[in-house]
């Protein structure tokens, strides 16, 4: 909730009209890949699960960190909470790697 | 006849609504009766009992999407054990 209020806050850019021309009085930094990747295994330490595993980008949910299909889910809402983004079932059903949700997140951020 | 699809939506649906609340103390329990509750099925085969066991979550689904909402018309201070988010 917090978090959604910053990133609107964020998203509003005041301007001023100077002789038909807007000036931005500053710019907002792109989100960096190692910033999701920190957030993004910080956000997976709190699943319940997932609090002794070693995370990493290749590490698989079901192979490696031997998640049943519910904390699978569970890990998911996790970064869908921490990034304030939704995954759509489609693509929720084709991440199997930590890799594979950090890469569709860090693309879905570029985009805002 | 319940999908696994079906209960994992609905498993997904609940945590979300489970994150909506502002309230640490409610978001964690909640949070971790859905886990429990959810683990505590995991073995069950019967059709009928499995069936059972979905509406009663979409029962529970209805349940905390009205106490959510009504959770985040109120303020709470956060509490010392919340970790606190560091924005930049």
């Amino acid at each position: 909730m917090y978090r959604s209020f910053l990133r609107s806050a964020a998203l509003v850019r005041p301007s001023i009209k100077l002789s038909q021309q807007s000036i931005r009085f500053y710019v907002t930094q792109p989100i960096t890949k190692d910033e999701v990747i920190t957030r993004a295994f910080d956000a997976l330490k709190t699943v319940a699960t997932l609090q002794e595993s070693k995370i990493s980008l290749e590490s698989s949910f079901q192979k490696d960190l031997g998640l049943d299909s519910l904390d699978t889910v569970e890990a998911l809402v996790a970064l869908e909470e921490e990034f304030d983004l939704e995954i759509p079932d489609k693509i929720a059903d084709e991440i199997k790697t930590v890799g594979e949700a950090v890469n569709y997140i860090y693309e879905e951020e570029q985009k805002l | 006849m319940v999908q696994q699809k079906q209960v994992l939506k609905l498993y997904k649906n609940l945590l979300e609504k489970a994150y909506k609340f502002d309230n640490y103390n409610f978001r964690e329990y909640a949070k971790r009766r859905i886990h429990d509750s959810f683990k505590e099925h995991k073995s069950l085969t019967k059709p009928e009992e499995i069936a059972q066991f979905y509406n009663n979550g979409i029962n529970n689904l209805a349940l905390l999407t009205r106490q959510s909402t009504i959770s985040q018309m109120y303020t709470f201070d956060k509490l010392v054990v919340e970790p606190l988010k560091q924005h930049k």
